[in-house]
This record gives C-alpha cells, sequence and structure tokens, in this order.
C-alpha cells in the first residue's frame, strides 16, 4: 500500500485526494488574480475618483466662483457707473425720472454683492476684499443719498450738492480699485485653480500609471505562467484522482491522518470495516473514529502481525501497516481474524498432532523395549500383550497419518476417488465390528440394518474411512458409556448411514465449526479427549466429494447424531 | 420816591424771578415738553407699555400710506402708535425746538417723501418714561457726531437707521410734515450710517 502513497507533501480532504501541488497552483492563481483585480479596481477607482475631482473642481472653481466672481466684479464697476450717472442726471434736471439709472444700480449692485458674498466665503483673500468693496458701495451709497436729497431739498441743496459732488472724496475712485484690484485677485485665484487640477491631473496620471504598470505586469506575469501551472496542476489533480480511484477498490481499508491526527481520507474498505460513512469520518479526530488507533500503529511500528480491535463488541484481528509522509500519515489495515484463526488452528493441531502421535509412539517404544530387554522372561500372556498393544497403536499411528495425508490431498486437490459397487451393510457391519474390538470400556457398539440393502458406487476405502472416524468420535465423546450405533436406512434414491451416540453432544453454536479444519470441541482436553481436529473436516470433504452429505443433529449432554447420506447413481 | 423804587424793586424782582422759575419748571417734565400730548411724545403716558419696542421695519412710503384717525388721539389708541418703527433712510435738515427737542426732516430717496422725527428734549424724560435710556442714547449719537444743532433749519443730508414710536400730530402744516400727520416721536434709536464723518 505504502507504494501506492507517494512519500511527498500531500494535503488530502474528503474521500479524493487532492495533491498539493494542484492546491498551491489554484491558491497562487488566485492570490494573482485577487491582486490584479484589486490593482484593477485601485485604478479604475482611481481614474473615477480623479475624473470626479477635476471635473468637481473645475465645476466649483471655474463655472461656480471664479466665472461668476468675475462677471460680478465686472457688473460691480457697471453698476456703479449706473448709479453715477442717474445721480448726475437728476442733479442736472432735477427730475426724478433721471434717478431711474440710479436706482436701478443701487438695487443691483446690492445684490451683486449678496452673491460676491456668497461666493468669496471662506477666501479669506476674496472675504478681505468683499468687505472693502461692500463699505466703499455703502459709503458711495450714502453720498448719492446725500446729493439725493440735497437736490430734492430746493436750491439750497441743490447749491450745496453742486459744490459736493465736485469733490466726492474719492469714493468712487476707490471703489472701482477695489474692484479692479478685486478681479486681479480672482484672475490669481484661477491662476491658481489652474495650477491645483495640473497638479491633480500629474498625480492622477502617476497613480494610474503605477497601478497600471502593477497590472499590467501581474497581467504578464498570469498570462505566461497560469497555463503551465494549470497545466501541472490538472496532471497533479488527475494523479490524485486516479491514486483516488484505485484505493477506491482495494479490499484494505487505508485512511489518511494528517499532522492534526485528524483523518482526511477513508476509502470504502474502511467504511465497512469500521462501519463508519466517509462523511462522518473525514475531518474528525481519527482516535474518536478509530478506538484503537494507537494499538494499530504500535503494532505496526513493532511488526506485529495481528492486532485484536474491539469492533461492535466482537473480537476481530488486524494487520496494520503505517506509512508516514510530511503531511500525516498512511493507514492500511487488512481484516486477518479468519488468518489469525488458521493460525492459530495450525499452532493447535501441532500441539494435538504432537500429542496425539506421541502417546501411541510411547506405547509401540516402550512395548518393542520391553520385548527385546526382557522378551525372554516374559511368559508368552504378557508377550502376546505387548504385542497386541504394539499392533493395536501402531494402527492407531496409521490412522492419524491416513487423516494427515488425505488432508493434505484435499488440500491440493489431489484426492484420487476410485468408485466401484460398495455393499454399504458389509461395510458399516465392518465398521462395526472393527470398532468393537478397539471400544473404550462401557462402550457398546451396535449395528442395525435392513436384511436387503442394494449395492451403491463409492469409493469402498474412503466410505470406510470416513465411517471409522465418525465411529471413532462416537465412541471418543462417549465419555460416560453407552450405545454407539451405527443404522443403515435404505431409501429409494439415497442411502443414509447414522452414527448415533448417547455422548457429550455438541452445543448448537458449535455445530457447524466442527466440521472446520482443525477445530477440536475439547481443544484444551478438559474431559481428556483427543484427536487431531481433521477427522470431520476429512469426513465431510469425502462424503461431498463423493456427491453426498454429512450432517449433524446433536442435543448437548444428549447425544449426536451423524448422517452420511450417498445418492443412488447410475 | 420809596414807593417808585419798591415798586422798581418789585418788578425787579420779578423780572429776575420770572426767568429762575421757568427755568426750574423746564428741568421737570411738563407740558412745556410738548404741550397736552407730551406724554405721549416722550413714552411716558399711561399706555406706554402697551409699545412693542422690537422694531418693525417699514418705509417712509408705507407709513404716508395709514388712515389718519379722525381725531387727533389723544391717548395711545392706534396700532401705529403702539409699534416702534424701523427704517433707513436720509435726514435732509434738522434744528433744534424752543422746547430742547430735536426735530428732524427725514427724506425718502425712493418715495421722494417727507416725514418728521424727533428726539426729545432729556429733561422732558422723567422717571415715567419708558426706553429712557434708548432716547437719550439717541439723542447723543446726533448731538456727538453731527455739527451742532441751531434753532434754524440745516441740511445735514446723512443716511442713518432710525427707529420711533408712531405718534399723530394735530398739525400737519409744519415743514416736513406727512400729509396724514404721522411721525415717529420719540426716536428710540439713531444709528448714522453715512455722514458727519462716518462712513
Amino acid at each position: 500500500m505504502s507504494a501506492a502513497l507517494p512519500g511527498r507533501t500531500t494535503f488530502l480532504r474528503g474521500r479524493r485526494f487532492r495533491w498539493p501541488g494542484a492546491v498551491l497552483a489554484k491558491r497562487n492563481v488566485q492570490i494573482a488574480f485577487a491582486t490584479l483585480l484589486v490593482l484593477l479596481i485601485a485604478v479604475l477607482a482611481t481614474g473615477f475618483i480623479a475624473t470626479v475631482n477635476l471635473y468637481r473642481s473645475g465645476e466649483d472653481r471655474y463655472v461656480h466662483v471664479a466665472l461668476p466672481l468675475r462677471t460680478l466684479t465686472r457688473d460691480v464697476l457697471f453698476r456703479i457707473t449706473q448709479e453715477e450717472t442717474g445721480v448726475r442726471g437728476y442733479m442736472i434736471t432735477t427730475n426724478r425720472a433721471s434717478l431711474d439709472p440710479y436706482f436701478e444700480g443701487r438695487d443691483e449692485l446690492a445684490a451683486d454683492l449678496v452673491r460676491i458674498r456668497q461666493l468669496t466665503n471662506g477666501r479669506p483673500v476674496l472675504e478681505a476684499r468683499t468687505r472693502v468693496l461692500t463699505a466703499e458701495a455703502e459709503s458711495l451709497r450714502g453720498f448719492y443719498d446725500r446729493l439725493i436729497t440735497f437736490v430734492a431739498d430746493g436750491y439750497v441743496g441743490q447749491r450745496q450738492a453742486r459744490q459736493e459732488v465736485l469733490n466726492p472724496a474719492g469714493k468712487v475712485t476707490r471703489i472701482r480699485r477695489t474692484a479692479t484690484a478685486m478681479q486681479g485677485e480672482i484672475d490669481a485665484f484661477i491662476a491658481a485653480t489652474r495650477a491645483a487640477q495640473h497638479r491633480t491631473y500629474i498625480t492622477t496620471l502617476s497613480l494610474l500609471g503605477i497601478a497600471g504598470f502593477f497590472a499590467i505586469t501581474i497581467a504578464m506575469s498570469l498570462l505566461l505562467r497560469v497555463p503551465e501551472r494549470l497545466r501541472r496542476a490538472y496532471a497533479e489533480q488527475e494523479e490524485g484522482a486516479q491514486a483516488s480511484l484505485a484505493l477506491e477498490h482495494v479490499s484494505e481499508a487505508v485512511f489518511v491522518v494528517d499532522v492534526d491526527e485528524r483523518v482526511r481520507y477513508w476509502n470504502p474498505a474502511a467504511e465497512q470495516l469500521f462501519g463508519i460513512d466517509a462523511d462522518h469520518a473525514v475531518g474528525q479526530p481519527v482516535r474518536g473514529i478509530v478506538v484503537d488507533y494507537n494499538e494499530l500503529v504500535e503494532a505496526a511500528d513493532h511488526g506485529d502481525a495481528f492486532v485484536p480491535v474491539m469492533i461492535d463488541a466482537a473480537e476481530r484481528w488486524f494487520a496494520p501497516v503505517v506509512s508516514e509522509f510530511d503531511g500525516g500519515s498512511v493507514i492500511a489495515v487488512r481484516d486477518a481474524t479468519a488468518g489469525y484463526a488458521l493460525e492459530r488452528a495450525r499452532a493447535d493441531f501441532v500441539a494435538t498432532a504432537s500429542h496425539e502421535l506421541r502417546t501411541p509412539l510411547t506405547a509401540v517404544y516402550g512395548g518393542a523395549t520391553t520385548l527385546l530387554a526382557r522378551g525372554d522372561d516374559l511368559t508368552p500372556m504378557q508377550r502376546q500383550r505387548l504385542l497386541r498393544m504394539i499392533s493395536d497403536e501402531s494402527e492407531h499411528l496409521t490412522r492419524i497419518v491416513d487423516q494427515l495425508l488425505v488432508s493434505a490431498q484435499l488440500d491440493r486437490g489431489t484426492l484420487r476417488i476410485d468408485e466401484s459397487e460398495c455393499d454399504v451393510a458389509e461395510l458399516c457391519a465392518s465398521v462395526a465390528t472393527a470398532a468393537r474390538a478397539r471400544a473404550p470400556e462401557g462402550v457398546t457398539v451396535a449395528m442395525q440394518a435392513p436384511s436387503v440393502v442394494a449395492p451403491i458406487r463409492c469409493d469402498e476405502s474412503l466410505l470406510r474411512q470416513v465411517l471409522i472416524n465418525l465411529v471413532d468420535n462416537a465412541m471418543k465423546y462417549s465419555v460416560d458409556g453407552g450405545i454407539v450405533l451405527v443404522r443403515l436406512r435404505d431409501e429409494t434414491a439415497s442411502v443414509h448411514i447414522d452414527v448415533v451416540d448417547k455422548g457429550l453432544g455438541i452445543p448448537t453454536a458449535e455445530q457447524e465449526r466442527i466440521f472446520e479444519k482443525f477445530f477440536r470441541l475439547d481443544a484444551d482436553m478438559a474431559r481428556g479427549v483427543g484427536g487431531s481436529g481433521l477427522g470431520l473436516y476429512i469426513s465431510r470433504e469425502i462424503v461431498t466429494q463423493l456427491g453426498g452429505t454429512l450432517t449433524l443433529r446433536s442435543q448437548p449432554g444428549r447425544g449426536s447424531t451423524f448422517t452420511v447420506m450417498l445418492p443412488r447413481r447410475a | 420816591m420809596l414807593a417808585f423804587a419798591l415798586g422798581a424793586a418789585a418788578a425787579c424782582a420779578i423780572a429776575v424771578s420770572a426767568p429762575a422759575t421757568a427755568a426750574r419748571e423746564r428741568e421737570t417734565p411738563g407740558t412745556w415738553c410738548g404741550g397736552t400730548l407730551w406724554r405721549l411724545m416722550t413714552l411716558s403716558d399711561p399706555q406706554r407699555h402697551t409699545v412693542q419696542l422690537q422694531g418693525t421695519p417699514t418705509t417712509i412710503f408705507d407709513i404716508s400710506k395709514l388712515q389718519r384717525p379722525p381725531r387727533t388721539p389723544q391717548t395711545r389708541s392706534t396700532t401705529f402708535q403702539r409699534h416702534v418703527w424701523r427704517l433707513r433712510t436720509v435726514i435732509d435738515r434738522y434744528r433744534i425746538a424752543s422746547n430742547g427737542e430735536i426735530v428732524l426732516i427725514l427724506y425718502s430717496i425712493d418715495s421722494a417723501q417727507y416725514m418728521n422725527a424727533y428726539l426729545p428734549n432729556p429733561n422732558c424724560l422723567g422717571p415715567r418714561a419708558r426706553d429712557r435710556t434708548g432716547m437719550i442714547a439717541a439723542r447723543k449719537q446726533l448731538t456727538e457726531q453731527c455739527p451742532v444743532v441751531r434753532p434754524l433749519w440745516q441740511l445735514l443730508g446723512i443716511s442713518v437707521n432710525v427707529a420711533g414710536v408712531g405718534f399723530w400730530n394735530p398739525t400737519n402744516a409744519t415743514r416736513g410734515a406727512l400729509t396724514n400727520g404721522a411721525e415717529l416721536r420719540p426716536l428710540t434709536n439713531f444709528q448714522i450710517v453715512n455722514g458727519c464723518g462716518i462712513g
């Protein structure tokens, strides 16, 4: 598994891998585009603001202030002239109609001064000049009003007016001079406005140029680098997707944990093994998802093949492999419960077989040694007994070895079946008779069969071995004695052979497992029942290969019935 | 001879004591300030508190349009009399009357109308006179800034802002009088805008 995962910085999220190169490339491109966008917005904003500023500045200073001021100041001069004309005309004619220009000029001048005050408000130089202009206009008005009043008064007043009009104390001159000066100041104001606008224009152009330069630089950089980066990013993405797809289909549970020990990837096998969906696992702390995470990692570090893990209150045996990389760890877990059981059964078998072989071998060795050393001293009866014992134990050894051989042949698929016409009744009787000879004390082997049983096609040797196994099993587990019955039933289409005992019986949970290889009901020999754990396995396999079935009915404490069914075949 | 001497002495005494009495009488407000209407002229009448002292803007032309009461009011009975009126105008001529009152002929440049206004003699402003301070200050403004007031009419020709109480004069034959007899009497405020060295 570790070969499938690259040993480089990796960032994984969700079920699909996202490879770091792709992520970094995407992020860089996003940052570059965002920067470009900001710059473009800045350029646009600067351009917009500058345009508005220039427009408003121009409008404010030229349209709304400078030009009206210049016009109004000129108008002031005109109104003064108008006033003067009216007053002089009245002085000459004493006709009030001559005063019309004066009234018009006076009212217009007052309006002009109000407007000028508004426009110069906030502009100190012009404001001061406006105050002077207003005072002088007021003074001139007072002078003219005096003259008009004198003229209206009659001869004396007219004479006084004529005297005074020749010496107007320079009022008209002063106000003309003030208005002219004010025009000059307005011109200066316009010049200052133009200079300010020029500065604004230059500043704006500079800012736009700088921002535009950066924007163009970034755009060029993006144009040159983005396609290659994207190509690489897509390639890495594709690579990641393929790796992810491969991991979706592996039988081992694979999950990826980042440096913060959070699950970043969780394949379907992991979903099945741990019973947790990827949606619930990804992003969660791994210790909250895999309770025995520490044990798995430690076992992998120590090279332990199997780690017991409790899942749903059941013990399972996992074989973990941990591969670390810069961004975290990849953990591959294989459910090795079956393998562990087989391994354990093999170990049990070695122990059991050793015991099973040693017992008869010890007897054979002891008997033979005694005969060799003290044969002459023994009575014929004693020698006969020893020889019988050697013969029986040798036969026992032969059966054990035969079982091992048959088991090996079954494993390799090389078991040879030689079918011929079999007299099943005769075969059952023979097995029963032989069994009686070695039956333990208290165990009686009985035979029950119809008077006539038609022969069937089978491998007599193999069927004999099956029946011997079943009868031996029945005798072994009849620890308190009793009858072991071999019962033959002849059906139309098949022959049934029941081996019935009244022994220990088999717990329901174990009734199927007893046919497994190396499985022994009394594995620790608490009841003193030995065996290789191969008998029932071999028996079922042989019966199956003969085309029949081997079934069991059993009640714990009340005995068991093994039934061999063999079909009649043409 | 003695009798002549006594008679002459008495006559001298009378001759000497008569101006003294008159002088004493003129130190206290009374009819010498303007006849029977002197209290109205000096804002000392019983209804003086009905006068709105805040000046109401107006013009000589507007005042000339007012309807003269059928009989000259002896009390402050008309709206015109119960307001202080404020206006900008030009003083054509001025003089001081025998009772110490300064008479101003106001001239409207726009309507070419004259109207009289009066600055009362401070001696005519008793403790009961309302806005006495304003009236005295108004008179002082003129007397301090402009040429000395004489009994004869003098040309003045200054622009002023004035405020005064409306008054109906029984006679409109005096120089500068409006035909409806309306006057500003007394003036409570006087401000030179242009003239007499100002402006």
